[in-house]
């Protein structure tokens, strides 16, 4: 009880992503992403909002609002218990955070599904998970009375909270004069017609894991690896298929933006964001790739530089971007103003897509028989149309695409390369 | 189960056509898709909220003209200062919040445009009357620049709208030029008409002259030089 009084009237800065998500964040950026749980019956509205009530007092980092500074914004604990709602929005809706006391994550339900978003601003796909997890495991302990003995990667709502979960990891591990990583340069963006502010669709591809990890195993690589090439391949195809010049289309450059989550690298457990993307390319000027180049490329450039020395020039060159004093003293409004406009030049020029593997995820065995299906989704972007997310639970994997367009194409070649591997795909959307 | 017979994929029950290709999938046994979606029929609220924030902007801008022009009105009644000066603060101070009404977007943009032009025409009109000038220069000048910028700007308008471009930093610099050149001609005409009494264009040529030569190069290096003539210049430059 102590400990939770301590967190009360306390604010948290925010993190070193957390300072760009909340300067960024538009109408068709909402840096808000989704995860969902497909239960085996219809969601018990009460039980939920009873399991979220007893769950929040274990998260004190993520019961807050955020409030404006005089240079940037920071989190502030508060005392609004957070609501259930059913869905009626698209998906990964706008947090009008800035303006109101909306809490930076909402939990969701329709049918047999649970959503719940967060605002990346406040956790990455690693923290969420935990959250995700504990409300599941309360849901079922409220709901049936089911008390697992393992928890497994869900939080012990009676431990007590530890201060390490919500430091900022990207300041305790960065190092002094480690020069920044090479700049970016301009790739490959898909010039789709985008949808109407507000709106955003999802399509959700289901696989197995078995047949896929098989064939990522015979390319001794891994299973990210793998589906990264696929994904490259069906850009590299669909440039292949355009109508312009072939000078032209030998002149893109295809990067995907992949998220490493540093808590495996480092030993963190912060509950907030800590992760660096990786941007492995192939330049279409060097010649058409096969797969297989690709799945060489990809593991090359994995190999030399997934490790925590490399890694730390991009922490590094973050937390000096932060804590640069010319940066610092801009007032926020001025921020708030120039961020979104150089974000949107120079913040996704870097990358084509974006490819997030957030692994394996496991619940406890009690209540793994009423838990059908489990996927994220990728926060909307303008700049990068089209963004993938991968988690598998159960034996099944789901691709699950975010896209602020209408067009299908790239998803078309994509899923039918899994099909042509002769694996069964199941789509699931919910465009209309 | 139901299957695209095109992606090979399997389908939501009840999905009318292959959520990846459009392709029309048989309906077998009149499912219906609302009833087994995994997502409800989503509401957008961007109009919604961007709408809520431009009426509080909107409101914070009336209410601060709205009290600036009562406070004019009672100087203006009660203390015996330069009337003319203040009758122009008002006017100006009214004339900027019709045109930010206007720039908010509210209507049709067809009717901002015109109600924006029509305020810029009483403005000026209400200045003349203000300033007692008997040089017509409300007449000789202001109302026909008024108007061809007007006529200017939904010419441009009207072209941007109503035909197909494949590539905008080809195509927008274009119509800019065409806009600036009938912008000029129009000003040197206007002038020349008050000044010498007769149409006489000097400066506005040159203006057209040199935009012309842009616009046919930008239009080159989109369009390229067809394959006869790129033959004949690289026979001619012995290239």
């Amino acid at each position: 009880m102590m400990e939770e009084k301590n967190h009360r009237n306390k604010f948290y800065s925010l993190d070193n992503a957390g300072f760009l998500y909340t300067s960024i964040a538009s109408s068709r950026m909402s840096t808000v992403y989704r995860m969902t749980v497909g239960l085996a019956e219809a969601v018990d509205k009460a039980a939920l909002q009873q399991a979220l009530e007893q769950i929040i007092h274990r998260f004190p980092y993520f019961q807050v609002t955020l409030k404006r500074g005089l240079f940037w914004y920071y989190y502030e604990h508060t005392e609004v218990i957070p609501q259930v709602e059913e869905e009626a929005y698209y998906p990964c809706k706008t947090m009008r955070q800035r303006q109101g006391k909306t809490l930076p994550f909402r939990v969701l339900y329709y049918k047999s599904y649970i959503h719940v978003e967060f605002n990346h601003s406040l956790c990455d796909g690693g923290g969420g998970l935990v959250f995700f997890q504990t409300l599941l495991v309360e849901y079922f302990k409220v709901k049936k009375g089911i008390v697992p003995k393992d928890l497994g990667n869900a939080m012990d709502i009676h431990s007590d909270v530890d201060p390490k979960e919500f430091e900022d990891s990207f300041k305790v591990y960065h190092k002094e004069k480690v020069p920044p990583p090479p700049g970016d340069r301009k790739v490959y963006h898909f010039p789709f017609e985008l949808l109407d502010k507000g709106e955003y669709l999802l399509l959700t591809g289901i696989v197995p894991v078995a047949p896929l990890l098989a064939l990522a195993k015979q390319n001794k690589c891994s299973l990210t690896q793998y589906l990264l090439a696929l994904y490259m391949e069906s850009i590299q195809e669909y440039i292949q298929g355009l109508p312009m010049s072939e000078k032209k289309k030998r002149h893109q450059r295809i990067a995907i933006n992949v998220p490493v989550d540093l808590r495996k690298m480092f030993p963190s457990i912060t509950m907030r964001n800590f992760f660096i993307s990786l941007n492995p390319e192939i330049d279409l000027a060097l010649g058409y790739y096969t797969r297989e180049e690709i799945i060489e490329q990809i593991k090359s450039y994995m190999g030399l530089y997934m490790n925590p020395k490399y890694i730390n020039r991009y922490i590094s060159r973050n937390v000096r971007n932060e804590q640069f004093i010319f940066l610092r003293i801009i007032p926020l409004w001025v921020k708030k103003l120039l961020m979104p406009i150089i974000y949107n030049r120079y913040g996704e020029r870097g990358y084509t897509s974006g490819l997030s593997n957030l692994g394996v995820i496991t619940v406890p065995e009690e209540i793994k028989p009423f838990v059908k299906s489990i996927q994220v989704f990728p926060a909307p972007s303008a700049e990068s149309r089209l963004k993938l997310v991968t988690v598998s639970y159960d034996g099944k994997l789901s691709l699950s695409f975010g896209k602020t367009s209408g067009v299908t194409v790239i998803e078309k070649i994509f899923f039918r390369k899994i099909r042509q591997l002769g694996i069964p795909v199941k789509i699931e959307t919910n465009k209309r | 189960m139901a299957y695209c017979p095109k992606c090979g994929v399997e389908v939501e029950h009840g999905v009318k056509k292959c959520p990846l290709c459009d392709f029309p999938i048989p309906d077998l046994d009149e499912a219906d898709e609302q009833e087994n979606s995994k997502y409800p029929q989503a509401i957008n609220t961007y109009s919604e909220d961007h709408l809520g924030k431009k009426n509080l902007a909107f409101f914070s801008i009336g209410i601060i003209a709205l009290s600036m022009v009562a406070i004019i009105g009672v100087v203006y009644m009660v203390y015996p200062w330069n009337h003319v000066l203040l009758k122009y603060i008002a006017l100006s101070i009214i004339s900027v919040f019709v045109i930010v009404f206007f720039a908010m977007n509210y209507l049709k943009p067809n009717y901002n445009f015109w109600g924006a032009y029509i305020t810029v025409v009483i403005t000026c009109y209400c200045i003349y009357r203000i300033g007692e000038t008997q040089n017509g220069w409300f007449l000789n000048y202001a109302l026909p620049i008024a108007t061809l910028v007007y006529v200017g700007i939904s010419l441009f308008r009207f072209v941007y709208h109503h035909t197909r471009h494949k590539s905008k930093f080809v195509f927008i610099p274009t119509n800019l030029i065409i806009f600036i050149i009938i912008m000029a001609i129009g000003l040197d005409g206007i002038i020349s008409l008050n000044t010498q009494g007769w149409l006489h264009l000097t400066w506005s040529l040159i203006v057209a002259a040199s935009g012309s030569c842009i616009i046919v190069i930008l239009q080159t290096i989109y369009h390229r030089i067809p394959e006869k003539t790129r033959k004949i210049i690289e026979k001619k430059m012995h290239l």
